[in-house]
């Protein structure tokens, strides 16, 4: 059985220009994957979403903290692109434009299982009709340039299904799409989850989105997990004053604008001090704000605030 | 009737395209918004809205042509006037907030002097009053008086985009024209000035035109929404009826197409099928090709816009028909 651990996982990146120190992008977090399950990551930029996509995909490595796949560490992992394939968010940037869709999806395939090159041509096409590419002829002497945003973001999808992964981790996949065609990337993903064992670390800003994808959402704010829980429940009955911002703030015909009187956040700015990271907007602030606040269990839920902390 | 704040009259908007082809971007488009209003434009890209929004304003690209149409700001023609007169409408009679407006700031001046440089090209005012006004405007939108005297770097972007927002309101517009104004910020940010938005405006009684691929949030700030697809209007209502009861397929399926954040969760159908291709004349409805709900009639004869209800339009030939979905 699949299964993949983040555990107090933290990241620093040295600051750049005038500020001096690190920028803490990802502070202790500490989630779990397992077989066929979605989980949701959901934060406004700078959250720390992308970041933890990158250090799950080793694309960067952990400052501190440890990251396991099926109970190996991650750094150690000798064929983690056969367990672990990436969507990106570009789908204009994210192929190279120089050789032809079939190459971009045989070579990984090749490389990745030592299969001959009929083999890989094969399994290419599988994947393009996997995907909804048919019939695969037609796309596979393409480039990128003479496919849509939507296509070539089909593509990129079916580069991840020929390693024959056990995870995807789709950073917002749909963001630079249209609304119609990045509902159809979805779909697609919810199918092919349906038909496989795979499963998927899906990074979005927005919460509908997460929601009609992964069955778990992780709300994160400025590199901290402030909830974890059932995506339903988490909609529900946000618990996290964060979450509860979020879940009013996000666009819905059927509820009457939102009388948001929150302060806008400030840019961040260096390492993060130790309180909560959201007291500064948070209309419960009080003096515990200003202390470190541990992760509260909650039935099936976790939660990293005061109000919790009985 | 009142006369309307807008009326737009039978708008065209062409590109020229490679070959000599010519893509025809806006078709034909009339519609009025009244004074006080919140008018919204959704859209999927390329359906025109922002070459209709730049249209009006004539704020269009130097290769476009408006091929034909009127645009009345009250009694006034906009489409007659010189290139002097026009200069002199935009900022003090209709007011423009671009995409991505917030990063559109000169990074050397202060937010202040940015804004008195609006008011003193229009108005024989001193720099000193034309400040004081800068100072109430940023109130006005929810920032601190203070930040006159800020540098856009010091600023974040939702507090960037409050202060475009100022500054367009400087000259006092009777419409201020939004292009996709949120889109580049956090939703919780996004919905403060939205609701910002919307409370000046009532203070005031401006009227908004607003764009958006946006739906649910459109519906929410909007007064009345329009529909554009391919180039023009399928459906115009109030947004209530938007919700309860859309008449057009590519309503329907537009707002479908955004997952619902609360209530039970289901499958959504996507929409099959990309839009046609704007420098070729199409016979029937521009939508028949990707609609679940055509007849044959549909792809032959193009359907004629009717008026279910006062200030509202629809462009389908079975708009009479209950929704099969």
């Amino acid at each position: 059985m699949f299964k993949l651990e983040l555990d107090r996982v933290t990241k620093r990146y040295p600051a750049r220009g005038m500020h001096r120190g690190s920028i803490l992008s990802v502070d202790q977090v500490s989630l779990q994957i397992h077989q066929n399950q979605s989980i949701a990551l959901v934060g406004e930029s700078g959250s720390g979403k992308t970041t933890i996509a990158r250090l799950v995909t080793r694309l960067e490595r952990p400052s501190s903290g440890l990251i396991r796949v099926n109970q190996q560490r991650l750094e150690d992992h000798s064929g983690l692109p056969r367990l672990v394939q990436m969507i990106f968010q570009d789908p204009f940037s994210s192929l190279n434009p120089h050789y032809p869709i079939g190459y971009s999806l045989e070579r990984p395939a090749e490389l990745l299982h030592r299969i001959s090159r009929r083999e890989a041509a094969a399994r290419a096409a599988e994947a393009l009709t996997l995907v909804g590419l048919t019939p695969a002829e037609n796309y596979l002497d393409k480039h990128a340039h003479q496919l849509s945003g939507g296509q070539r973001q089909r593509v990129n999808i079916a580069r991840a299904l020929v390693a024959r992964p056990q995870l995807i981790v789709a950073d917002e996949p749909t963001s630079m799409l249209d609304v119609s065609v990045g509902l159809g990337i979805l779909n697609l993903l919810l199918d092919l989850k349906e038909r496989s064992e795979i499963s998927y670390l899906f990074i979005t800003h927005n919460l509908a989105a997460a929601r009609y994808v992964s069955e778990r959402i992780v709300v994160l704010y400025r590199g901290i997990v402030v909830e974890d829980g059932p995506s339903f429940d988490v909609i529900n009955h946000p618990l996290h004053p964060y979450t509860q911002l979020l879940v009013e703030s996000t666009p819905d015909a059927h509820k009457a604008l939102p009388r948001i009187t929150v302060p806008d956040a400030q840019e961040m700015v260096g390492a993060s001090d130790a309180g909560c990271p959201f007291r500064a907007r948070c209309p419960h602030r009080r003096a515990q704000c200003e202390e470190p606040v541990a992760l509260q269990q909650r039935e099936k839920r976790e939660v990293r605030c005061v109000l919790y902390d009985h | 009737m009142p006369t309307p704040c807008l009326r737009v009259v039978g708008l065209s908007v062409d590109y020229p395209g490679s070959a000599g082809k010519v893509y025809h971007a806006v078709q034909n488009v009339s519609f009025t918004v009244h004074h006080g209003e919140i008018f919204g434009i959704a859209g999927e890209s390329g359906c025109g809205k922002s070459s209709l929004a730049h249209a009006i304003v004539r704020l269009l690209k130097p290769s476009a042509t408006v091929a034909s149409g009127h645009v009345y700001l009250d009694d006034l023609d906009l489409m007659t006037l010189n290139e002097a007169m026009m200069r002199s409408v935009r900022w003090e009679k209709v007011a423009i907030v671009p995409q991505s407006a917030m990063n559109n700031l000169s990074p050397v001046l202060r937010i202040g002097a940015q804004i008195v440089d609006a008011i003193v090209a229009h108005e024989s005012t001193s720099r000193n009053r034309a400040l004081d006004r800068a100072r109430e405007l940023l109130r006005r939108v929810g920032l601190a008086p203070e930040l006159v005297a800020s540098y856009p770097h010091q600023l974040s972007g939702g507090m960037r985009q409050r202060a475009v927002i100022a500054m367009a309101l400087a000259l006092n517009p009777q419409l201020l024209v939004m292009d996709e104004p949120t889109t580049a910020l956090d939703v919780v940010v996004q919905a403060g000035i939205m609701h910002q938005i919307k409370q000046v405006q009532r203070e005031f009684g401006f009227s908004v035109l607003v764009i958006t691929h946006d739906l649910p949030l459109l519906m929410q700030v909007a007064d009345r929404v329009g529909i554009m697809y391919a180039g023009s209007f399928v459906e115009i209502v109030p947004s209530p009826v938007m919700l309860e009861h859309p008449r057009h397929p590519y309503s329907r399926a537009l707002m479908q197409a955004f997952p619902p954040l609360l209530g039970p969760s289901r499958r959504a159908p996507s929409i099959e099928g990309t839009p046609p291709d704007l420098s070729i004349a199409l016979k029937g409805c521009s939508f028949a090709a990707r609609c679940p709900e055509a007849v044959a009639m549909c792809g032959v004869k193009a359907p004629v816009a009717m008026s279910p209800g006062q200030d509202q339009l629809v462009v389908c030939h079975r708009w009479e028909e209950p929704s099969r979905v």
